[in-house]
């Protein structure tokens, strides 16, 4: 009898098999790596409508990061500031800078500027800064150096199992809120913020960890409401 | 060849999806680009004629950039959208509280409203202000919805065709017509012009109405409410009562309650708790089996009618009331039951309470108020008529009517109310307003009076809108806007204030007015006073004058206003009659006779208020979708009857087999705008009901579906007002135009009308109707029909003496008996199966708050507003009728009802007879999730999305659940609730839709979005605004339960947290205060039935709550260990009364030496079972 099947179909099974085995292994693990929050948030770089500088406002000119996001030690967003904000310093400073014009006609017009949000933790989990700027987490723990940012973009990952690495060992992040010196920049908001020298960071934090008593929580009712 | 791509420039604003061909096409750029990559394509799309190989490579292009490529992976662009300039005082994310108040029938209740972002989301009671314990009622709560009701009326509506059809027009022109109407009349002096208006307690309209008076003086200034009462006013202090007596008067429930005389009543069942002093006795006598019944201690069934005859006896067993011109009832049973009552009234003279209904008629309340005065009530639990503000007279709707039929007024201004709805049905309103030439209705929505109106003006709600009112004491409430009129709402003193001739108000010039007016109106009185030699009236007067001028000096002027409004109540009262407030009774055109008693066989139909109140909240889908706290029946009204009646009638509710052919003539099924029963959807055989025809004596008859109600006097036919409303069609107005649905879209098709056969002559109950079966049948909703306790107790109680005897009697009763008992903790520390890892790790720190929660059942009446509060706090949706007959009800706590009969029904399957119906007792047990420390909910999630945490909450995380539902399945309580579809998303309604035709939105999937390919997006906007933002969202698929406002317990501990950092340094200071916050059904509770807090803080109300021997959990024996626990209800007897000996014992004791043995029936060997079993209704069946 003539074949039917060219002799080429011999392996074909067995080498289907096999290339189906390492895909079959590879993409979960393209997945796995490649869709985490890890990989696909950090690094966001969104541009803005107005290409506003951290580094030169914070950096060089040395605001406080409460200047703009004045609520996040009374409130759980950290707000991005009014037209107004704004407004206070650029009706004098760079009145006409042509990149300020989307600032200025917001002001003009009462339309806001609609900034694109970089960091986004889902709506079903609830996130609030003031507990976490009043425990002694500082901005750059979940930010990064924002005061080195031109254009800012996700420093950090924000996923919950992130979250849980510091909720369970919140020595690693904790901060004293004080200034080592009176007229100092409390650590919280100095991002570039180094422990003393001599001290570690594990050493202060266990130490405020214990005296402020934190224990934050573990358990699915701290963000999810 | 290498193709080289140009990308595009960068885009100006974020990223770019490219997302239509049309704009793609639009881009020069990008078109050549497309050149280069494509050049064919290119070339055919510019051509013209596109070859299908063209157009693969186009499309193919086009999916490749679009966003299905890796471009396409990223998370859409979101934004954060500030203010240009900052809102004074406004933290996004924090909210703001003010303080208002809620215009209300008989008086005003003061709430303080939860702000976010500007717009209210929650209303509370205001905590200041004495008598309210802080709480609001179902009313109160649902207001918020009323405010964003997507119903509403928008746009202001000029007839063309009166009645059918009507065109937009604007306010401006409204003023333009207005100012001419005006003119006009200002000529005339005020002839022909009237206002109907509903009766109120806002002194700054009583001063506006004068200054029109003054302007109009020949104006008639008509007032009326459907449910006011027929007597006249009266105050009550319930907490100083020890013996209460209800004569047909529901003071607990929908009918005739209020926050404060549930309060009240609260205080005086409380006192048990304090010592072992004995608590307040409620007798009540009444037709049908009201709230306030069940939570009486004896109880009369009598029917409505026979309520004059009844006093007529007391009275005279009291030897007090003279000349009365009822004839006494005769009845020796009911002779007994009164004389015994007499002599415990008599026994405790000025420390009792008789109060009446308020639909009786005035010459029964005019002989109760004799009553109290003879029992020295008056002063203490009644207050004194002085006390109380005249009444500027009104005219009565009958009055005007009459006017109206003789032609004698041309323009009526109807402001609030619904008269064409809710009038007495022998005046035929709205064919007489349609006699009226010019009548312009100020209303919230465009209902029943608005299709009689020539002119319709939208309405602004009290929240917002300024003004003022008493509440029933006399405390001056100030209500506040919380947000702009959301569609350019007219309020009631701003049309008067415009009538008047005053400047238009921009805010709250009016109600400042009152406010500093009523300061120089006590002036003038002290000066009469003064003259008078009325000593004590005049230091009384110096001391208010003194107080207000003090407040008034220059410096802070103002200061007394603001606090006013920040407060919102006065603590300085200004004199109540320099108000010159108006409370009118809205008395009928004639005040009804006493009514004559019913002869055998004749029945009597009663009328009474369901939650929808009046009808005016017949749109509030809350509402409609809570269940009556007795029959649990909710989105309809429904006839009750006795079981007795049933079977006279030869009504019953056939238990067929599950075949829908067997239900005969499904057409009472609620219906379509085309008028085709909905056949589509299955009407379960076990939801259908029987309908009769009633007929009242002047032959105006209503078909109207049967609920057998136990406890319900056998001549007695008890139904709802206020529901059956239909909103008129109006077709060419643009708010209606292309609706398909009703334009009331939750009131439509819910009940049947009840106002068509209440006249002004029954108000209250119309004696001598006959019923008739019809072969029809009706679906009806009814929530958890089923309940038995089967002897676990779940409801506990005893009679006081048995209390005072064993203290810890909740611990004998049901299946507690064969068990041990709890420890200090309160609760029973059982053997669990299941170990609960938080709670028993050795991480767990004893220093975390743990939370639990105490329920008492004393106090608890069952009003429910607990279960709306917590539907406004945690975005709870409405499912509709039809998913409440499937039992998907969303309410996160229930109030499970309970009859206790005296003799337990017959366990084998023969019919039970009807007169162990006769009298039941009622108890109420509110349910919500018992946040068990070992919760068989738990292990049994395959997903782990629900846990224990180290606080004891039972914590559900949403996002995690996959909905297999196994959780709901191994709750004992019942009290998980399943999100079946996208209630929060879908309207709840039919919708008639492209392609699908008509069908209900809620089985649409996720492909039907916005955008989306088939339909449309259901839930209206204005909705979304009232949603809390601390709590998600549901969305299909997802479980949920109470969660003891884990919102509310993590704010408060956020807070602390900031707190611990005032110092700018940080601190350990994070224990939380003392029962620093409330949980939402805690808070609105009147009764303060509700205790919730830390159980580590000894300093909590809840530890001695939970320490209290009354305290049992339900279900405790299999080990779930309940946060949530109950205090034992006990009823107090008076001894002496006939039946006394079964009143509370519906539980068998050890030795049941005390309880009339059951005819024929066993006796339990070891006595230690409950034989308090929930009906059944099965058994019912002939």
């Amino acid at each position: 009898m003539a074949n039917i099947f060219p002799k080429a179909t011999n392996v074909v099974l067995m080498k289907a098999s096999v290339a189906l085995t390492i895909v079959g292994m590879i993409a979960p693990l393209a997945i796995w790596y490649y869709f985490t929050p890890k990989y696909s948030r950090v690094g966001y770089q969104p541009t803005q409508p107005v290409a506003f500088q951290h580094d030169l406002h914070v950096g060089q000119l040395g605001l406080d990061c409460r200047y703009c996001h004045s609520y996040v030690e009374v409130s759980g967003h950290s707000n991005v500031p009014n037209t107004q904000t704004c407004m206070n310093c650029h009706t004098q400073v760079a009145k006409d800078n042509p990149k300020l014009k989307p600032v200025r006609d917001s002001w003009a017009t009462g339309v806001p500027i609609a900034w694109v949000k970089i960091h986004n933790v889902p709506d079903y989990a609830y996130f609030n800064h003031s507990a976490h700027v009043n425990r002694g987490v500082s901005c750059v723990s979940c930010h990064g150096k924002v005061n080195e940012m031109t254009v800012v973009w996700q420093h950090e990952s924000q996923s919950m199992g992130w979250c849980l690495q510091c909720h369970r060992n919140p020595e690693n992040a904790v901060r004293p809120i004080a200034a080592a010196k009176p007229g100092e920049q409390s650590p919280i908001f100095n991002l570039d913020w180094e422990p003393p020298k001599g001290q570690r960071q594990a050493e202060i934090g266990k130490k405020l960890v214990k005296d402020w008593k934190i224990n934050p929580p573990k358990d699915c009712a701290g963000c999810h409401r | 060849m290498k193709r080289i791509f140009q990308h595009p420039p960068a885009p100006k604003t974020g990223k770019h999806y490219w997302r239509s061909l049309e704009e793609f096409a639009d881009t020069p750029e990008f078109r050549a680009k497309l050149e280069r990559e494509f050049p064919q394509g290119a070339a055919e799309l510019e051509g013209g004629e596109v070859t299908r190989r063209g157009f693969m490579q186009f499309m193919g292009a086009s999916v490749a950039l679009a966003g299905l490529g890796l471009t396409g992976c990223r998370r859409p662009e979101l934004h954060i959208v500030p203010y240009t300039k900052g809102v004074e005082w406004q933290v996004p994310g924090n909210a703001l509280h003010y303080a208002t108040s809620m215009p209300r029938r008989g008086g005003a209740v003061p709430l303080i409203a939860t702000t976010y972002n500007g717009r209210p989301t929650k209303l509370e009671g205001n905590p200041n202000v004495p008598g309210f314990n802080g709480a609001t009622d179902v009313h109160g709560q649902s207001a918020i919805l009323d405010l964003y009701d997507p119903d509403r009326s928008k746009t202001v509506l000029k007839a063309k065709e009166r009645g059918k059809d009507y065109t937009d027009s604007t306010l401006d022109a409204f003023w333009e017509e207005f100012a001419i109407l005006k003119r006009d009349y200002l000529k005339k002096g005020g002839e022909g012009l009237a206002i109907l208006t509903e009766p109120g307690t806002s002194p700054t309209r009583a001063r506006l109405r004068a200054e029109v008076q003054k302007k109009f003086p020949k104006l008639v200034w008509a007032e009326y409410d459907a449910w006011a009462s027929q007597g006249a006013p009266v105050v009550h202090d319930f907490a100083k009562a020890d013996i209460i007596v209800a004569l047909d008067c529901d003071f607990l429930g929908a009918t005739d309650g209020t926050v404060q005389s549930i309060a009240g009543f609260a205080a005086g069942r409380r006192r048990l708790g304090k010592t072992q002093e004995t608590m307040s006795r409620l007798y009540a006598i009444e037709g049908r089996f009201s709230l306030t019944g069940g939570m009486a201690d004896h109880r009369l069934r009598v029917p409505s009618s026979a309520i004059a005859g009844v006093a007529a006896l007391l009275a005279s067993k009291l030897a007090s009331g003279g000349g009365n011109s009822f004839a006494a009832f005769s009845d020796a049973a009911v002779d007994t039951w009164i004389t015994e009552m007499a002599k415990d009234l008599a026994s405790a003279k000025g420390r009792s309470l008789i109060v009446c209904g308020s639909q009786q008629p005035a010459t029964v309340h005019a002989l109760v108020a004799q009553i109290n005065e003879s029992l020295g009530n008056v002063g203490v639990t009644v207050k004194p008529a002085e006390s109380r503000p005249t009444a500027a007279a009104a005219s009565t709707l009958g009055e005007l009517a009459e006017q109206i039929s003789q032609g004698t007024v041309k323009t009526l201004l109807i402001l609030g109310g619904n008269p064409a709805f809710d009038a007495p049905a022998e005046l035929g309103f709205d064919d007489v307003l349609g006699q009226v030439e010019q009548v312009i209705r100020l209303g919230l929505y465009v209902d029943e009076t608005s299709a009689t109106s020539t002119t319709h003006v939208p309405a602004a709600h009290f929240l917002e809108s300024w003004g003022d009112s008493l509440a029933y004491d006399g405390t001056y409430l100030c209500q506040q806007p919380l947000i702009l009129p959301l569609y350019n709402g007219v309020s009631e003193i701003q049309l008067l204030a415009e009538l008047a001739g005053l400047a238009p108000a921009k805010g709250a010039e009016y109600v400042q007015e009152t406010f500093r007016s009523a300061a120089s109106a006590t002036a003038a009185q002290f000066q009469h006073a003064v003259m008078d030699n009325n000593t004590m009236r005049v230091q009384e007067l110096a001391r208010q004058i003194e107080a207000v001028e003090n407040a008034q000096s220059p410096e802070n002027a103002d200061s007394t206003w603001h606090s006013f409004v920040h407060d919102g109540f006065s603590t300085k009262k200004p004199s109540l009659v320099s108000l010159a407030i108006n409370i009118g009774t809205g008395a009928q055109a004639s005040p009804p006779p006493p009514a004559k008693p019913l002869a055998a066989g004749e029945y009597e139909l009663n009328f009474i208020l369901g939650s929808v109140d009046d009808g005016r909240y017949a749109n509030n889908g809350w509402l409609q979708e809570l269940p009556d706290p007795i029959s649990k029946l909710t989105w309809d009204n429904a006839l009750y009857i006795s079981p007795k009646t049933a079977k006279t009638l030869g009504v019953e509710i056939k238990n067929v087999n599950n075949n829908v052919a067997d239900v005969p003539n499904t057409d009472m099924a609620p219906r379509t705008t085309d008028n085709s029963p909905l056949s589509y959807f299955a009407v379960d055989p076990m939801t259908a009901f029987p309908m009769v025809e009633i007929t009242t004596p002047d032959d105006r008859k209503l078909e109207v579906p049967v609920i057998i109600a136990p406890g319900q006097h056998d001549q007695t036919l008890t139904l709802a007002v206020g529901y059956g409303r239909t909103a008129p069609r109006l077709t060419e107005a643009t708010q209606f135009k292309n609706q398909v649905t009703a334009p009331l879209r939750v009131a439509e098709g819910a009940g049947v009308n009840a106002y068509e056969l209440r006249t002004s002559s029954t108000p209250g109950f119309v004696s001598g109707v006959k019923v008739r079966k019809l072969d029809k049948t009706y679906p009806l909703a009814i929530t958890q029909e089923h309940n038995s306790m089967e002897g676990r107790g779940l409801v506990r109680e005893a009679p006081l003496d048995k209390y005072h005897e064993d203290p810890t009697f909740v611990q004998e009763i049901g299946i507690d008996t064969h068990t041990p008992h709890g420890d200090d903790k309160g609760y029973q520390h059982y053997e669990s199966a299941y170990v609960n890892p938080p709670l028993n790790s050795k991480d767990y720190q004893p220093d975390r708050p743990a939370w639990g929660m105490v329920i008492d059942l004393n106090t608890c009446v069952g009003c429910s507003a607990c279960v709306v509060a917590c539907q406004a706090e945690n975005n709870i949706p409405i499912v509709g009728k039809f998913q409440v007959l499937r039992g998907r009800e969303m309410h996160w706590i229930r109030n499970d009802r309970y009859f206790a009969t005296d003799n337990p029904p017959q366990v084998s399957n023969e019919p039970v007879d009807p007169s162990y119906l006769d009298d039941p007792q009622m108890l109420i047990q509110p349910m919500a999730c018992q946040q068990c420390e070992a919760a068989p909910c738990e292990p049994v999630c395959p997903v782990n999305a629900t846990i224990t945490n180290e606080e004891g909450l039972n914590v559900m995380a949403y996002n995690r659940c996959i909905g297999t539902r196994y959780c709901a399945n191994n709750c004992p309580y019942k009290v998980r609730r399943f999100n079946f579809f996208n209630y929060n998303d879908r309207p709840i309604q039919n919708v008639q839709l492209p392609v699908l035709g008509l069908t209900n939105e809620l089985y649409l999937g996720p492909l039907a979005g916005k955008d989306g390919p088939l339909t449309k997006k259901g839930s209206p906007d204005s909705i979304a605004l009232q949603k809390n933002p601390n709590v998600s969202v549901r969305i299909r698929g997802v479980m949920e339960k109470c969660t003891y406002c884990v919102q509310r317990i993590e704010e408060a501990k956020i807070a602390q947290l900031r707190k611990s950092n005032e110092n700018g340094m940080g601190s350990g200071d994070i224990v939380l205060p003392t029962d620093g916050f409330k949980v939402a059904c805690q808070q609105v509770c009147p009764a303060e039935a509700i205790v919730f807090g830390n159980m580590n803080d000894p300093n909590s109300k809840i530890v001695p709550a939970k320490a209290d021997e009354r305290n049992y959990g339900v279900l405790a024996y299999l080990g779930t260990r309940p946060r949530t626990s109950y205090l034992g209800r006990v009823r107090n007897p008076n001894p002496t009364m006939p039946g006394a000996a079964n009143i509370g014992h519906t539980s068998v004791f050890h030795g049941p030496e005390k309880l009339v043995a059951p005819e024929g029936g066993e006796k339990h060997a070891d006595g230690g079972h409950a034989s308090a079993n929930g009906l059944n209704l099965e058994k019912l069946i002939g």
